[in-house]
């Protein structure tokens, strides 16, 4: 009995025994790969050991970095830079100092970059710029909005004339479900963007009401909007509402910074249903908007494709030593309609 | 694995303590060590962390020296600013050479890259500047100096932003390496409480296997103390000292068994010897008192018998002496015999004398005849065997029978044994009474008035105890009036 006892209670201990031992050696392989696995978890923050490195260097130049549609541009770019050993970046995204359009010309420049895409104006500053970098070797592909004196290599955008008669088309389509005698229309042009791009827009708007035989009944005003300094697109259409004895029927913006704007400041007003909204290109925001039926419609322009369009351009003149002189870029309008009819979501591949 | 444990068990006890020892700090040595180079292996990464950012500093201090050398050559064209702007430029584009300057889609490393390119260009450019200095190109310095500064003042931001950024990776870095050294200390007190609870449980497993043992072997002890031998072996689990004293114990138990054994039998045997010797006294007691009170007093018998004798010579009488002298041969043989052991021929002359007395008392009724082998003679045998059984043959066998008696004596060799038989054709025995004549229960009835007073049954033992069991005492009849037959075998002994 007694040693029986013994028997059992040594059999227990060669157990825990055993049991320690597996135990111990357990939390020692489990602690080796946790510090092997942390050092080398903080050594990978330091040196991010996993890169690509790329033979072409090209940077995007604009100054709505953050905007949705530049990413997309970008993201185009990327995409179709990465088949061609090309690396596409938005200059200027990690630096402390938010520069302008032709001081990160001057920096890509001096960093001797591979190719620039930048969206361009008519300012004698951009040429002088667009200049420098042709001097120094570098191409130069203008999106989105032209630079049609400079040196530039290519132009890759919308066509003006195009965007215009869409405008109008939209504009005489809700002007005659309203049925109103005198239908007033406020088109928001950027004051920072002189020259012709935005006077064929609303040419051709005009000339697209003219020959549907609204001209009596819809009247086009427009307004400058200052994009230049800091949060004054805001300020300007909050403007428009608080000073305005009388609020336009429709405002037809032309680009996505506005349409924003004008919806949010439409929804803070209580002006929904009032004031009609056609807006341009589709964020998350504006898509929503149009499913609440608060943006009547928007033209959205296939950022991805100008993406492409602009790292090919670049391409093909490395390549060549010449490349075409305009990229034309698909357009397409959006509505409650294509939502309805492609279900969710779906909508923004929709080409006209 | 067994084999090992095996081993192990084997090793003495010192040597189970040296290694039980050694294994114990080993893993503490072990774990120590393996803790040590975790910590050192963090401290290491810790100090590194920012060397990134320091080495960011020393770029953009440069930097500044060689703008600041630059402009000061400028304004005052001295040779120390000169040189201050060379040494400066030297190291600034020393330092500019480790940066990255491949195009990669990290971020950090493109800002390296492009970093170092705008370093070329802005050298380039001061260098142009000093140039155009020297050359006392007023309006083109003054253009160099300008787009100079401009670029340092892009490539401060730059580097100032790079530092940030790597700053806060660094710092997530840091964090990483900090939180983690937290858990090495919790994982450092846990393991030492495991190896230590581990290690009392390996000392306790290592004495266990040491005294329990000795435990088992107390318990037995024990037990043998009390006087219980038949205990069982006690299990020897290893070949250690403890095993040893084991073994030594498990054979020190049997060879007691073994000795209590020996003497317990030769105690047995001395016993038996004893006994023997006893028994065969007191049956020859027992005879000789027999005899004794059959014959009152021998001698005086023996004078009267001889006197008798004398005056039968004296008449001339001889049949008469010869029966005298023959009666007195009968009594004197048992009267002479102080030893207890005689010869056959003693014993047939005994029933010779016997034989003759009552042949003059029947008048020669009875026929008796011998077979005797002369070289059988000389065989030594208990007195008064032969007697009884001749008188037994007598008194039950041919007393009264109607026909002629006849008594035979037969001593034969049969290989190495010696059968002596005495045979009649008297009345014969009835088998159930044959059997209680074997087995010994039939007890003569009474003392028959002519018997010398000794039965087959005293006879029958005598034999027995003299010969120790080798001796055979047959009685054979075949039924009533078939006569019967008394055969002792003896063994043969060679003089």
């Amino acid at each position: 009995m007694k040693r029986k006892n013994i028997l059992e209670s040594r059999r227990a201990l060669k157990r825990l025994c055993f049991l320690m031992g597996l135990l111990l050696a357990a939390i020692f392989l489990a602690s080796m790969v946790y510090f092997r696995y942390k050092i080398r978890e903080s050594a990978e923050l330091v040196d991010s050991l996993e890169y690509h490195t790329y033979d072409k260097y090209y940077v995007i130049i604009t100054d709505n970095r953050k905007n949705s549609f530049w990413q997309s541009v970008r993201e185009g770019a990327a995409e179709a830079g990465g088949d061609s050993g090309v690396f596409v970046e938005m200059f200027g995204e990690n630096l402390s100092v938010d520069y302008d359009k032709e001081e990160l010309m001057k920096i890509a420049i001096d960093a001797k970059v591979d190719g620039i895409i930048v969206e361009a104006e008519e300012s004698a500053y951009m040429k002088e710029c667009i200049r420098r970098a042709d001097e120094a070797g570098i191409p130069v592909v203008t999106a989105l909005s032209d630079s049609p004196e400079s040196l530039r290599q290519s132009y890759v955008g919308i066509n003006n004339y195009n965007l215009g008669r869409e405008y109008g088309n939209q504009i005489c389509e809700i002007a005659e479900k309203k049925e109103q005698d005198a239908y007033r229309v406020l088109v928001l042009l950027d004051a920072e963007k002189e020259g012709s791009g935005q006077n064929i827009v609303i040419s051709a708007m005009q000339e697209m009401i003219r020959s549907r035989k609204m001209e009596d009944s819809v009247a086009v005003e427009t307004a400058q909007i200052e994009g230049g300094s800091m949060f004054a697109a805001e300020e300007s259409i909050r403007d428009i509402f608080m000073q305005s004895e009388q609020l336009p029927d429709m405002i037809v913006c032309l680009n996505e910074q506005n349409t924003t704007c004008v919806y949010q400041t439409v929804v803070d007003y209580n002006k929904v249903g009032q004031v009609e909204i056609v807006g341009y290109y589709e964020s998350e925001t504006i898509r929503s908007a149009i499913e609440k039926e608060i943006i009547y419609a928007t033209i959205s322009i296939d950022a991805k494709q100008m993406g492409k369009y602009c790292v090919d351009a670049l391409n093909e003149y490395i390549e060549n030593g010449r490349v075409s002189d305009y990229y034309d870029v698909d357009t397409s309008l959006i509505n409650a309609e294509t939502f309805a009819s492609s279900g969710e979501g779906g909508a923004n591949e929709e080409d006209r | 694995m067994k084999k090992i444990g095996r081993y192990i068990a084997n090793l003495s006890i010192r040597t189970k303590f040296v290694i039980m020892f050694i294994a114990t700090s080993m893993i503490l040595l072990f774990v120590n060590t393996f803790m040590y180079y975790n910590i050192n292996k963090i401290t290491f990464r810790l100090d590194e962390i920012y060397i990134s950012n320091v080495k960011l500093n020393t770029t953009a201090d440069v930097l500044a020296d060689v703008q600041e050398s630059m402009t000061e050559y400028l304004n005052t064209k001295t040779t120390d600013a000169m040189e201050e702007y060379y040494r400066s430029e030297e190291e600034f584009s020393e330092l500019i050479r480790e940066l990255e300057d491949q195009t990669t889609d990290n971020n950090l490393k493109l800002m390296e890259r492009n970093i170092r390119y705008m370093s070329e260009s802005y050298l380039e450019l001061t260098g142009k500047t000093i140039e155009a200095k020297r050359g006392r190109n007023v309006e083109k310095y003054k253009e160099y100096y300008e787009e100079a500064g401009e670029l340092y003042s892009y490539l401060e931001t730059y580097l100032f932003s790079l530092n940030s950024e790597k700053f806060r990776i660094n710092t997530q870095s840091y964090e990483v390496l900090s939180s983690s050294m937290q858990y090495l200390e919790w994982i450092s007190i846990t393991i030492f409480v495991i190896i230590g609870v581990f290690n009392v449980l390996l000392v306790a497993l290592v004495t266990g296997s040491i005294t329990r043992p000795l435990l088992e072997l107390s318990e037995v002890a024990g037990q043998v103390a009390k006087g219980n031998l038949d205990v069982e072996v006690v299990p020897v689990h290893s070949e250690d000292e403890v095993g040893v004293v084991t073994t030594a114990f498990n054979r020190m138990i049997v060879s007691i068994r073994e000795y209590i054994a020996r003497i317990r039998e030769s105690m047995e045997k001395e016993r038996d010897m004893k006994e023997k010797e006893l028994l065969m006294e007191a049956h020859l007691k027992d005879a000789q008192l027999k005899y004794l009170q059959a014959q009152i007093n021998p001698h005086f018998l023996f004078n009267t018998l001889n006197a008798g004798a004398q005056l039968a010579m004296m008449e001339s009488a001889d049949r008469t002496y010869d029966y005298i002298q023959n009666m007195a041969a009968f009594f004197r043989y048992n009267i002479k015999k102080d030893n207890d052991v005689v010869s056959l021929a003693d014993e047939i002359r005994l029933v010779d004398n016997y034989i003759y007395i009552l042949n003059v008392r029947f008048s020669g009724e009875i026929h008796f005849s011998k077979e005797v082998d002369e070289k059988l003679l000389h065989i030594k045998v208990p007195s008064m065997i032969l007697q009884p059984i001749v008188e037994n043959s007598v008194n039950y066998g041919i007393r009264d029978i109607d026909w002629e008696g006849k008594i035979t004596l037969s001593i034969q060799r049969e290989g190495d044994r010696v059968c002596i038989a005495v045979t009649d054709n008297g009345a014969g025995i009835e088998s159930s009474r044959l059997e209680e004549i074997r087995t010994g229960r039939a007890q003569s009835e009474g003392n028959a008035a002519d018997s010398n007073g000794v039965g087959l049954n005293n006879v029958m033992e005598r034999l027995h105890l003299f010969f120790g069991e080798q001796d055979t005492f047959e009685i054979v009849s075949e039924g009533i009036g078939k006569g019967t037959r008394v055969c002792i075998t003896v063994p043969f002994e060679d003089m």
